[in-house]
């Protein structure tokens, strides 16, 4: 028995899944970066849904496979739905910045994906450093957003309890990044990698522990094997969308503090008047609560709601359905057809 | 009596799950202390000079043996993105226009009071045949932006393909 379950771990490991299986179609490209569509086989809302995932990791996290996609479950519910998958970025790319990303990548998109559905309105939903970037091209460009999701989405940065000396250093200017970042053009996978695990967990091995605790259960093997892959799967950020990150966003604080500019325009957040959900997780050290509930107080949105749910970063949106209270929103907010 | 039935591997992930916290906990707080702080802000300096010195270095040799750098080429690269670009701007102008066409289309054909029938009648073919062109002209702007996407793609791994051998 122990015999068996130590082979299936073995094998286990060296599972190469495929992902990303939902039928899907690009309908833009440019640079890197792509516009997926994903149909629904039987439309019941008029509002297609616009993904935003973050730059550090790749996008399959919301479609890991059958029957552990979000892609899917929003097709199966009835909602057309289009991803801006970013791509990997290059050494060439260095110079892109989170401007960029908003204006000539998703917003760019977006009108691309109002031009393909016909449709004047559009539920937008981010996660993660995406649901940052969501909130930011909600403030700058509000016309054609219903409704706004912002999953597990960093917007205060005004404490981080585990490195808060580091915090004050980068606060104070005693550590300075942009040299470095200049002469490396790009901050390598490795780097986002190790970075993201010495704040989450130093130390990480739990999740091997997990796998042979589980290792009869083919179903589980199948889902970890997915998982791990996404875990270990990061992408290289371009050194001037990392640098703004680091100055404007976490330095200066300036979604929460004012000041942010998206080519020299100011970014006022008042200008969101979308309903607003933003949900955040219990258990997540990379992104606690903390750093996503101030967007309630920045918007001008009538209809607004934050919602804690029981769970970590990414498990939320790897399974076969959409969180409950996400569900009911989304329903209550889309018009059925 | 009741039998209570003990699973090794249950109790190995808590305990290594336990184990696996204290150990974090105790590196993140080793970790945020000012000493490394100052230590990692005390070595960013000499290890950009370094950087520097590499690369004007790689800039000179690569000169003298008639090599692009990887900066040549991500400046190439960057060429044929800002062709894509303006690529995009024109089939998004051609778009603007083909919905412009529409409306007028539309406008004459509920409103076509005082203009002559066969004027009348001329508009809308004339305006079906001005979007053929631009739906042409849209096809023929996506198969450049293709052309475009595969040569960029072509001299990206070329590049890659230098970086390895080298």
């Amino acid at each position: 028995m122990a015999t068996n379950r130590i082979t299936s771990f073995i094998k286990a490991l060296n599972i190469d899944p495929d992902v990303g299986l939902s039928k899907r179609y690009a309908i833009w490209k440019k640079n890197k970066a792509t516009l997926w569509y994903y149909p629904s086989k039987n439309k019941k809302y008029k509002e297609p849904i616009y993904l935003i995932y973050s730059i550090v990791n790749k996008p399959y996290i919301l479609d890991l496979g059958p029957s552990m996609s979000l892609i899917e479950a929003f097709s199966l519910a009835g909602y057309d739905t289009y991803l801006i998958d970013f791509g990997i970025p290059g050494f060439e790319d260095r110079n892109m910045s989170m401007d960029d990303y908003i204006t000539k990548y998703i917003h760019q998109g977006f009108k691309r994906a109002i031009r393909h559905s016909g449709e004047e309105e559009f539920t937008v939903i981010g996660f993660c450093l995406g649901g940052t970037l969501a909130s930011i091209f909600a403030a700058f460009d509000n016309n054609h957003i219903k409704n706004l999701i912002l999953a597990v989405s960093p917007i205060d940065f005004a404490s981080f309890p585990d490195y808060d000396k580091w915090l004050d250093a980068l606060k104070n200017q005693e550590i300075q990044i942009d040299e470095i970042i200049d002469k490396a053009g790009i901050v390598p996978p490795e780097a986002i990698k190790y970075g993201t695990r010495l704040i989450v967990a130093p130390v990480a091995y739990g999740h091997y522990l997990a796998l042979l605790h589980n290792a009869t259960k083919d179903k589980y093997i199948e889902k970890w094997s997915r998982m791990n892959k996404w875990t270990l799967d990061h992408i290289p950020v371009t050194g001037a969308a990392f640098k703004q990150i680091m100055n404007d966003w976490i330095r200066d604080n300036k979604i929460v503090e004012g000041g942010l500019t998206v080519y020299d325009e100011l970014i006022d957040f008042n200008n969101i008047k979308s309903n607003l959900l933003v949900f955040s997780t219990m258990h997540d050290p990379l992104v606690p609560s903390s750093l996503c509930e101030p967007i309630m107080d920045l918007v001008s949105s009538e209809d607004k709601q934050f919602v804690l749910f029981e769970g970590g970063h990414a498990g939320l949106v790897a399974k076969n359905h959409m969180p409950e209270p996400m569900e009911i929103w989304l329903k209550e907010h889309s018009t059925e057809l | 009596m009741a039998q209570v039935t003990i699973d090794f591997f249950e109790l190995l992930k808590k305990g290594g799950n336990l184990l696996q916290y204290r150990l974090n906990n105790s590196i993140k707080k080793n970790l945020n202390q000012f000493s490394l702080i100052d230590f990692t802000g005390s070595k960013t300096n000499p290890l950009v000079n370094r950087m520097n010195h590499i690369q004007k270095f790689t800039e000179q040799m690569t000169n003298y043996m008639n090599l692009p750098t990887k900066t040549d080429i991500a400046n190439t690269t960057q060429l044929i993105i800002q062709s894509e670009e303006k690529i995009d701007q024109l089939d998004d102008q051609l778009y603007d226009v083909s919905i412009m066409l529409n409306e007028i289309k539309q406008i004459l054909l509920t409103q076509n009071s005082g203009i002559t029938e066969s004027y009348s009648n001329s508009l809308p073919v004339r305006i079906a045949e001005q979007e053929e062109i631009i739906r042409t002209l849209q096809e023929e702007l996506n198969q450049a932006k293709e052309l475009i996407f595969q040569q960029k793609k072509h001299t990206l791994s070329t590049n890659t393909a230098s970086d390895q051998a080298m």
